[in-house]
Protein backbone atom coordinates (compact mmCIF):
# COMPACT_ATOMS: atom_id res chain seq x y z
CA UNK A 1 0.00 0.00 0.00
CA UNK A 2 2.60 2.52 1.07
CA UNK A 3 4.57 1.64 -2.35
CA UNK A 4 1.74 2.40 -4.42
CA UNK A 5 1.36 5.54 -2.75
CA UNK A 6 5.26 6.50 -2.90
CA UNK A 7 4.67 5.82 -6.91
CA UNK A 8 1.61 7.39 -7.11
CA UNK A 9 3.04 10.60 -5.72
CA UNK A 10 6.18 10.15 -8.13
CA UNK A 11 3.58 9.83 -10.84
CA UNK A 12 1.74 12.76 -10.09
CA UNK A 13 5.03 14.79 -9.49
CA UNK A 14 5.88 13.56 -12.35
CA UNK A 15 3.25 14.31 -14.68
CA UNK A 16 3.10 17.79 -13.47
CA UNK A 17 0.40 17.98 -10.70
CA UNK A 18 2.84 20.22 -8.73
CA UNK A 19 3.66 22.36 -11.45
CA UNK A 20 -0.51 22.60 -11.77
CA UNK A 21 -0.71 23.50 -8.23
CA UNK A 22 2.30 26.13 -8.53
CA UNK A 23 0.74 27.71 -11.43
CA UNK A 24 -2.63 27.86 -9.66
CA UNK A 25 -0.94 29.72 -7.08
CA UNK A 26 0.41 31.96 -8.78
CA UNK A 27 -3.43 32.81 -10.27
CA UNK A 28 -4.73 32.93 -7.09
CA UNK A 29 -2.14 35.71 -5.59
CA UNK A 30 -2.30 37.85 -8.73
CA UNK A 31 -5.84 37.49 -8.72
CA UNK A 32 -5.43 38.85 -5.06
CA UNK A 33 -3.37 41.72 -6.20
CA UNK A 34 -6.23 42.68 -8.79
CA UNK A 35 -8.26 42.92 -5.63
CA UNK A 36 -5.98 45.33 -3.69
CA UNK A 37 -6.50 47.53 -6.45
CA UNK A 38 -10.03 47.61 -6.65
CA UNK A 39 -10.25 47.95 -3.42
CA UNK A 40 -8.37 51.10 -3.11
CA UNK A 41 -10.31 52.08 -6.24
CA UNK A 42 -13.70 51.95 -4.17
CA UNK A 43 -12.10 53.85 -0.63
CA UNK A 44 -11.19 56.38 -3.05
CA UNK A 45 -14.76 56.95 -4.72
CA UNK A 46 -16.54 58.44 -1.64
CA UNK A 47 -14.30 61.72 -1.53
CA UNK A 48 -13.89 62.27 -5.33
CA UNK A 49 -17.62 62.05 -5.51
CA UNK A 50 -17.96 64.32 -2.33
CA UNK A 51 -15.70 66.81 -4.44
CA UNK A 52 -17.72 66.63 -7.53
CA UNK A 53 -21.49 66.92 -6.20
CA UNK A 54 -20.31 70.31 -4.45
CA UNK A 55 -19.97 71.63 -8.40
CA UNK A 56 -21.75 69.72 -10.74
CA UNK A 57 -25.51 69.17 -8.83
CA UNK A 58 -27.20 68.11 -11.62
CA UNK A 59 -25.14 65.36 -12.49
CA UNK A 60 -27.50 62.74 -10.26
CA UNK A 61 -27.51 59.93 -12.77
CA UNK A 62 -23.48 59.49 -12.83
CA UNK A 63 -23.60 59.91 -9.94
CA UNK A 64 -25.61 57.18 -9.13
CA UNK A 65 -24.50 54.75 -11.68
CA UNK A 66 -21.06 55.53 -9.56
CA UNK A 67 -22.69 54.27 -6.58
CA UNK A 68 -24.18 51.37 -8.34
CA UNK A 69 -21.51 49.57 -10.00
CA UNK A 70 -19.48 50.20 -6.29
CA UNK A 71 -22.05 48.70 -4.80
CA UNK A 72 -21.93 45.58 -6.60
CA UNK A 73 -18.29 45.50 -6.12
CA UNK A 74 -18.53 45.58 -2.75
CA UNK A 75 -21.52 42.78 -2.88
CA UNK A 76 -18.90 40.42 -3.44
CA UNK A 77 -19.64 37.14 -5.74
CA UNK A 78 -17.87 35.19 -8.20
CA UNK A 79 -14.67 36.20 -9.75
CA UNK A 80 -16.35 36.15 -12.60
CA UNK A 81 -19.12 38.99 -11.25
CA UNK A 82 -16.40 41.37 -10.24
CA UNK A 83 -14.93 41.80 -13.08
CA UNK A 84 -18.09 42.55 -14.38
CA UNK A 85 -18.62 44.89 -11.64
CA UNK A 86 -15.10 46.35 -11.83
CA UNK A 87 -15.68 47.24 -15.42
CA UNK A 88 -18.72 48.33 -15.08
CA UNK A 89 -17.07 51.07 -12.43
CA UNK A 90 -14.17 51.52 -14.84
CA UNK A 91 -17.03 52.93 -17.22
CA UNK A 92 -19.09 54.77 -14.45
CA UNK A 93 -16.08 56.43 -13.22
CA UNK A 94 -14.53 57.50 -16.93
CA UNK A 95 -18.04 59.75 -17.34
CA UNK A 96 -18.24 61.08 -13.83
CA UNK A 97 -14.22 62.40 -14.69
CA UNK A 98 -15.81 63.52 -18.21
CA UNK A 99 -18.02 65.94 -16.41
CA UNK A 100 -15.25 67.73 -15.27
CA UNK A 101 -14.70 69.04 -18.86
CA UNK A 102 -18.22 70.80 -18.27
CA UNK A 103 -17.66 72.45 -14.70
CA UNK A 104 -14.61 74.72 -15.10
CA UNK A 105 -14.36 75.23 -11.30
CA UNK A 106 -14.67 71.83 -10.35
CA UNK A 107 -11.48 71.25 -13.23
CA UNK A 108 -9.66 74.16 -11.17
CA UNK A 109 -10.26 72.37 -7.43
CA UNK A 110 -7.47 71.12 -6.55
CA UNK A 111 -8.39 68.50 -4.13
CA UNK A 112 -10.82 67.41 -7.27
CA UNK A 113 -7.20 67.27 -9.12
CA UNK A 114 -5.60 65.14 -6.80
CA UNK A 115 -8.03 63.17 -6.26
CA UNK A 116 -8.49 62.58 -9.89
CA UNK A 117 -4.83 61.86 -10.00
CA UNK A 118 -5.21 59.30 -7.33
CA UNK A 119 -8.39 57.64 -9.10
CA UNK A 120 -6.40 57.64 -12.71
CA UNK A 121 -3.12 56.24 -11.00
CA UNK A 122 -5.01 53.67 -9.41
CA UNK A 123 -6.88 52.68 -12.62
CA UNK A 124 -3.11 52.28 -14.18
CA UNK A 125 -2.23 50.12 -11.26
CA UNK A 126 -5.42 48.21 -12.24
CA UNK A 127 -4.56 47.52 -15.67
CA UNK A 128 -0.82 46.08 -14.14
CA UNK A 129 -2.20 44.06 -12.12
CA UNK A 130 -5.33 42.55 -14.59
CA UNK A 131 -2.38 42.42 -17.04
CA UNK A 132 0.07 40.28 -14.84
CA UNK A 133 -3.13 38.15 -13.44
CA UNK A 134 -3.54 37.66 -17.43
CA UNK A 135 -0.15 36.34 -17.94
CA UNK A 136 -0.93 33.95 -14.70
CA UNK A 137 -4.34 32.28 -16.27
CA UNK A 138 -2.29 31.83 -19.45
CA UNK A 139 0.23 30.19 -18.16
CA UNK A 140 -1.78 28.18 -16.26
CA UNK A 141 -4.49 27.37 -18.61
CA UNK A 142 -2.61 26.96 -21.49
CA UNK A 143 -0.17 23.96 -18.91
CA UNK A 144 -3.91 22.14 -17.65
CA UNK A 145 -4.76 21.99 -21.10
CA UNK A 146 -1.63 20.62 -22.60
CA UNK A 147 -0.85 16.63 -22.70
CA UNK A 148 -0.51 15.20 -20.17
CA UNK A 149 -2.21 17.77 -17.86
CA UNK A 150 -5.35 17.45 -19.64
CA UNK A 151 -5.84 14.12 -18.79
CA UNK A 152 -6.41 14.31 -15.05
CA UNK A 153 -6.49 18.51 -14.66
CA UNK A 154 -9.80 18.11 -13.87
CA UNK A 155 -10.26 15.23 -11.99
CA UNK A 156 -8.03 16.83 -9.35
CA UNK A 157 -10.36 20.10 -9.57
CA UNK A 158 -8.16 22.39 -11.70
CA UNK A 159 -10.84 24.71 -13.43
CA UNK A 160 -9.72 26.62 -16.29
CA UNK A 161 -9.48 30.01 -15.41
CA UNK A 162 -11.26 33.09 -16.28
CA UNK A 163 -9.43 36.26 -17.93
CA UNK A 164 -9.99 39.51 -16.90
CA UNK A 165 -11.09 40.73 -19.99
CA UNK A 166 -11.71 44.75 -19.80
CA UNK A 167 -14.02 45.92 -22.73
CA UNK A 168 -12.23 48.71 -24.76
CA UNK A 169 -14.05 51.86 -23.26
CA UNK A 170 -12.75 50.53 -19.61
CA UNK A 171 -9.00 49.92 -21.05
CA UNK A 172 -9.14 53.94 -21.30
CA UNK A 173 -7.90 55.57 -18.10
CA UNK A 174 -10.74 58.30 -17.34
CA UNK A 175 -8.61 61.38 -17.82
CA UNK A 176 -8.83 64.75 -16.93
CA UNK A 177 -7.17 66.75 -19.13
CA UNK A 178 -5.52 69.16 -16.77
CA UNK A 179 -2.87 70.06 -18.98
CA UNK A 180 -4.39 71.64 -22.01
CA UNK A 181 -6.10 74.09 -20.30
CA UNK A 182 -5.49 76.64 -17.51
CA UNK A 183 -3.78 76.16 -14.95
CA UNK A 184 -4.13 75.07 -11.57
CA UNK A 185 -3.96 77.52 -8.65
CA UNK A 186 -0.91 77.72 -6.76
CA UNK A 187 -0.85 75.37 -4.35
CA UNK A 188 -0.46 75.82 -0.68
CA UNK A 189 2.64 75.54 0.24
CA UNK B 1 6.38 16.32 -22.49
CA UNK B 2 6.31 19.01 -19.79
CA UNK B 3 9.44 20.55 -21.27
CA UNK B 4 7.93 20.54 -24.63
CA UNK B 5 5.17 22.21 -23.84
CA UNK B 6 6.87 24.63 -21.81
CA UNK B 7 9.28 24.90 -24.77
CA UNK B 8 6.21 25.91 -27.02
CA UNK B 9 4.49 28.34 -24.26
CA UNK B 10 7.84 30.45 -24.05
CA UNK B 11 8.16 30.68 -27.96
CA UNK B 12 4.66 31.76 -28.01
CA UNK B 13 5.29 34.47 -25.34
CA UNK B 14 8.70 34.98 -27.56
CA UNK B 15 6.99 35.97 -30.65
CA UNK B 16 4.51 38.03 -28.95
CA UNK B 17 7.19 40.09 -27.44
CA UNK B 18 8.66 40.29 -30.28
CA UNK B 19 6.02 41.87 -32.41
CA UNK B 20 6.30 45.21 -29.93
CA UNK B 21 8.69 47.64 -29.87
CA UNK B 22 12.04 47.59 -28.21
CA UNK B 23 12.79 49.74 -25.37
CA UNK B 24 15.88 52.48 -25.71
CA UNK B 25 18.81 50.95 -23.44
CA UNK B 26 19.61 53.44 -20.65
CA UNK B 27 22.50 56.03 -20.94
CA UNK B 28 22.81 56.53 -17.62
CA UNK B 29 20.77 58.46 -15.39
CA UNK B 30 19.92 61.13 -18.13
CA UNK B 31 19.02 59.15 -21.56
CA UNK B 32 17.97 62.51 -23.99
CA UNK B 33 17.15 60.45 -27.29
CA UNK B 34 14.99 64.01 -28.22
CA UNK B 35 18.19 66.34 -27.53
CA UNK B 36 16.55 68.45 -25.24
CA UNK B 37 18.39 68.20 -21.91
CA UNK B 38 21.39 70.56 -21.96
CA UNK B 39 24.72 70.08 -20.05
CA UNK B 40 24.21 71.97 -17.05
CA UNK B 41 20.77 70.37 -16.06
CA UNK B 42 21.96 67.35 -16.92
CA UNK B 43 25.19 67.44 -14.43
CA UNK B 44 22.56 68.65 -12.27
CA UNK B 45 20.46 65.85 -12.59
CA UNK B 46 23.43 63.61 -12.20
CA UNK B 47 25.10 65.14 -8.85
CA UNK B 48 21.29 65.33 -7.39
CA UNK B 49 20.57 61.38 -7.98
CA UNK B 50 24.08 60.36 -7.00
CA UNK B 51 23.85 62.01 -3.69
CA UNK B 52 20.11 60.71 -3.33
CA UNK B 53 21.21 57.09 -4.13
CA UNK B 54 23.79 57.33 -1.69
CA UNK B 55 21.99 58.70 0.95
CA UNK B 56 18.46 57.17 0.50
CA UNK B 57 18.86 54.44 -2.31
CA UNK B 58 16.10 55.77 -4.39
CA UNK B 59 16.98 56.21 -8.25
CA UNK B 60 15.11 58.68 -10.75
CA UNK B 61 15.72 57.83 -14.42
CA UNK B 62 14.88 60.64 -16.86
CA UNK B 63 14.10 59.87 -20.59
CA UNK B 64 13.05 61.81 -23.20
CA UNK B 65 11.95 60.30 -26.45
CA UNK B 66 10.24 62.29 -29.43
CA UNK B 67 7.04 60.00 -29.37
CA UNK B 68 5.97 56.85 -27.64
CA UNK B 69 4.04 56.06 -30.76
CA UNK B 70 2.58 53.17 -31.33
CA UNK B 71 2.18 53.20 -27.45
CA UNK B 72 0.62 55.32 -25.04
CA UNK B 73 3.10 57.26 -22.97
CA UNK B 74 1.85 55.22 -19.50
CA UNK B 75 2.47 51.91 -21.45
CA UNK B 76 5.79 53.63 -22.79
CA UNK B 77 7.08 54.43 -19.36
CA UNK B 78 5.73 50.95 -17.51
CA UNK B 79 8.04 49.21 -20.52
CA UNK B 80 10.65 51.21 -19.90
CA UNK B 81 10.59 50.66 -15.97
CA UNK B 82 10.34 47.23 -16.41
CA UNK B 83 13.47 46.82 -18.70
CA UNK B 84 15.66 49.48 -16.31
CA UNK B 85 14.58 49.07 -13.09
CA UNK B 86 15.73 51.90 -11.22
CA UNK B 87 14.95 51.98 -7.25
CA UNK B 88 17.01 49.85 -5.08
CA UNK B 89 16.09 46.24 -5.65
CA UNK B 90 13.90 44.75 -3.35
CA UNK B 91 12.61 48.44 -1.60
CA UNK B 92 11.62 49.34 -5.03
CA UNK B 93 12.46 53.12 -4.59
CA UNK B 94 12.82 54.16 -8.61
CA UNK B 95 11.03 56.99 -10.42
CA UNK B 96 11.13 57.09 -14.00
CA UNK B 97 10.24 60.46 -15.41
CA UNK B 98 9.58 59.83 -19.40
CA UNK B 99 9.21 62.82 -21.97
CA UNK B 100 7.42 62.54 -24.69
CA UNK B 101 7.94 65.92 -26.91
CA UNK B 102 6.36 65.78 -29.98
CA UNK B 103 3.32 64.17 -28.05
CA UNK B 104 4.13 66.82 -25.56
CA UNK B 105 3.41 64.33 -23.28
CA UNK B 106 4.74 63.78 -19.35
CA UNK B 107 4.53 60.57 -17.33
CA UNK B 108 6.29 60.34 -13.55
CA UNK B 109 5.90 56.73 -12.89
CA UNK B 110 6.77 55.53 -8.93
CA UNK B 111 7.80 52.59 -7.93
CA UNK B 112 6.27 50.33 -5.18
CA UNK B 113 8.55 51.45 -2.14
CA UNK B 114 7.83 55.39 -2.92
CA UNK B 115 4.23 55.04 -3.61
CA UNK B 116 3.54 56.56 -0.40
CA UNK B 117 5.81 59.41 -0.34
CA UNK B 118 4.57 59.97 -3.08
CA UNK B 119 1.10 59.62 -3.97
CA UNK B 120 -0.32 59.99 -7.69
CA UNK B 121 -1.92 63.44 -6.35
CA UNK B 122 1.42 64.59 -4.60
CA UNK B 123 3.46 63.93 -8.35
CA UNK B 124 0.32 65.38 -10.27
CA UNK B 125 0.79 68.55 -8.14
CA UNK B 126 4.96 68.47 -8.94
CA UNK B 127 4.02 67.86 -12.20
CA UNK B 128 1.22 70.85 -12.78
CA UNK B 129 3.93 73.49 -10.38
CA UNK B 130 7.02 72.79 -11.70
CA UNK B 131 7.25 70.64 -15.07
CA UNK B 132 4.42 71.89 -17.34
CA UNK B 133 4.68 75.80 -16.72
CA UNK B 134 8.41 75.67 -18.13
CA UNK B 135 7.24 73.01 -21.14
CA UNK B 136 4.70 75.41 -22.15
CA UNK B 137 7.17 77.82 -22.12
CA UNK B 138 9.65 75.66 -24.41
CA UNK B 139 11.85 75.30 -21.79
CA UNK B 140 11.85 71.37 -21.48
CA UNK B 141 15.29 70.94 -19.95
CA UNK B 142 14.23 73.57 -17.02
CA UNK B 143 11.36 71.89 -16.48
CA UNK B 144 12.79 68.78 -16.03
CA UNK B 145 15.29 70.07 -13.59
CA UNK B 146 12.88 71.35 -11.36
CA UNK B 147 10.80 68.55 -11.97
CA UNK B 148 13.47 65.89 -10.43
CA UNK B 149 14.73 68.31 -7.93
CA UNK B 150 11.01 68.25 -6.36
CA UNK B 151 10.71 65.01 -6.42
CA UNK B 152 14.41 64.27 -4.81
CA UNK B 153 13.94 67.00 -2.37
CA UNK B 154 10.41 65.38 -1.43
CA UNK B 155 12.16 61.91 -0.95
CA UNK B 156 15.25 63.35 1.16
CA UNK B 157 12.75 64.92 3.11
CA UNK B 158 10.44 62.00 4.21
CA UNK B 159 13.54 60.11 4.53
CA UNK B 160 15.27 62.70 7.22
CA UNK B 161 18.01 63.94 5.20
CA UNK B 162 19.51 66.92 3.04
CA UNK B 163 20.69 67.11 -0.23
CA UNK B 164 22.72 69.85 -0.94
CA UNK B 165 22.72 69.06 -4.69
CA UNK B 166 26.33 69.76 -4.95
CA UNK B 167 29.14 67.96 -2.73
CA UNK B 168 29.77 64.48 -4.24
CA UNK B 169 30.79 61.92 -1.19
CA UNK B 170 33.41 60.64 -3.96
CA UNK B 171 36.83 62.16 -4.87
CA UNK B 172 35.97 65.02 -7.07
CA UNK B 173 36.42 64.14 -10.53
CA UNK B 174 39.82 66.01 -11.44
CA UNK B 175 39.36 68.30 -14.14
CA UNK B 176 41.47 67.91 -17.23
CA UNK B 177 44.00 70.08 -19.13
CA UNK B 178 43.59 70.98 -22.83
CA UNK B 179 46.92 69.85 -24.24
CA UNK B 180 48.16 73.76 -24.99
CA UNK B 181 47.67 75.01 -21.71
CA UNK B 182 50.08 71.88 -20.47
CA UNK B 183 52.51 72.68 -23.36
CA UNK B 184 52.67 76.19 -22.47
CA UNK B 185 53.38 75.33 -18.29
CA UNK B 186 56.38 72.64 -19.22
CA UNK B 187 57.68 75.61 -21.66
CA UNK B 188 57.71 77.89 -18.82
CA UNK B 189 59.07 75.72 -16.48
CA UNK B 190 61.68 74.70 -19.00
CA UNK B 191 62.78 78.05 -19.90
CA UNK B 192 62.61 78.61 -15.78
CA UNK B 193 64.64 76.43 -15.01
CA UNK B 194 67.14 76.78 -18.22
CA UNK B 195 67.14 80.59 -16.79
CA UNK B 196 68.19 79.63 -13.16
CA UNK B 197 70.55 77.32 -14.27
CA UNK B 198 72.41 79.85 -16.18
CA UNK B 199 72.39 82.38 -13.91
CA UNK B 200 72.91 80.29 -10.65
CA UNK B 201 74.55 77.30 -11.26
CA UNK B 202 74.98 76.47 -7.87
CA UNK B 203 71.89 76.32 -6.32
CA UNK B 204 70.33 74.13 -9.58
CA UNK B 205 72.38 71.39 -8.87
CA UNK B 206 71.67 71.47 -5.05
CA UNK B 207 68.02 71.79 -5.71
CA UNK B 208 67.26 69.13 -7.83
CA UNK B 209 64.46 68.70 -10.62
CA UNK B 210 61.91 71.08 -9.86
CA UNK B 211 59.64 70.40 -12.40
CA UNK B 212 59.02 66.40 -11.61
CA UNK B 213 56.58 68.10 -8.79
CA UNK B 214 54.38 69.60 -10.72
CA UNK B 215 54.22 67.00 -13.29
CA UNK B 216 53.54 64.21 -10.62
CA UNK B 217 50.52 66.57 -9.76
CA UNK B 218 48.87 67.55 -13.20
CA UNK B 219 49.57 63.72 -14.62
CA UNK B 220 46.25 63.10 -12.16
CA UNK B 221 44.28 65.36 -14.42
CA UNK B 222 44.37 62.85 -17.30
CA UNK B 223 43.69 59.68 -15.61
CA UNK B 224 40.25 60.71 -14.20
CA UNK B 225 36.81 61.74 -15.83
CA UNK B 226 35.26 57.99 -16.59
CA UNK B 227 33.20 57.46 -13.86
CA UNK B 228 30.76 54.98 -15.94
CA UNK B 229 27.86 54.69 -14.99
CA UNK B 230 26.79 51.47 -13.26
CA UNK B 231 23.05 50.47 -13.84
CA UNK B 232 20.06 50.97 -12.17
CA UNK B 233 19.33 49.18 -8.48
CA UNK B 234 16.42 46.78 -9.64
CA UNK B 235 13.29 48.44 -8.30
CA UNK B 236 9.51 47.16 -9.45
CA UNK B 237 6.81 49.47 -10.22
CA UNK B 238 3.47 48.97 -10.17
CA UNK B 239 1.90 51.76 -11.80
CA UNK B 240 1.49 54.50 -9.92
CA UNK B 241 2.33 58.09 -11.10
CA UNK B 242 0.71 60.42 -12.66
CA UNK B 243 1.07 61.80 -16.36
CA UNK B 244 -0.04 65.42 -18.03
CA UNK B 245 -0.27 66.59 -21.42
CA UNK B 246 1.35 70.34 -22.33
Amino acid sequence: MARLLVLLATLLGGCGYNTMVALKERVDSSWAQVENQLQRRNDLIPNLVEVTKGYATHEREVFDRVADARARLIAGGTREQRIEAANQLSGALGRLLAIAERYPDLKANQQFARLSDELAGTENRIAVERMRYNDAVREYNAYTKSVPAVVYARAFGFQPQQYFEAPEEAKKVPKVDFGTQGTRPPSEP
Amino acid sequence: MRSLAALLATAVIATARAVEPPVPAPQGYVTDLAHVIGPEVRARIERLNEELRDKTGAEIAVVTVDTTAPLDDFTYAMRIADAWKPGRKREDTGVVFLVATRDRKLRILVGYGLEGILPDGLVGEIEDREVVPAFRAGRIDEGVGRGVAALAARIADARGVVLTGTSRPRAPAPVPLPGWVLLLIILVFAALVLYQASTRPARFRRGGFYPVGPFGGFGGGFGGGGGGFGGFGGGSFGGGGAGRSW
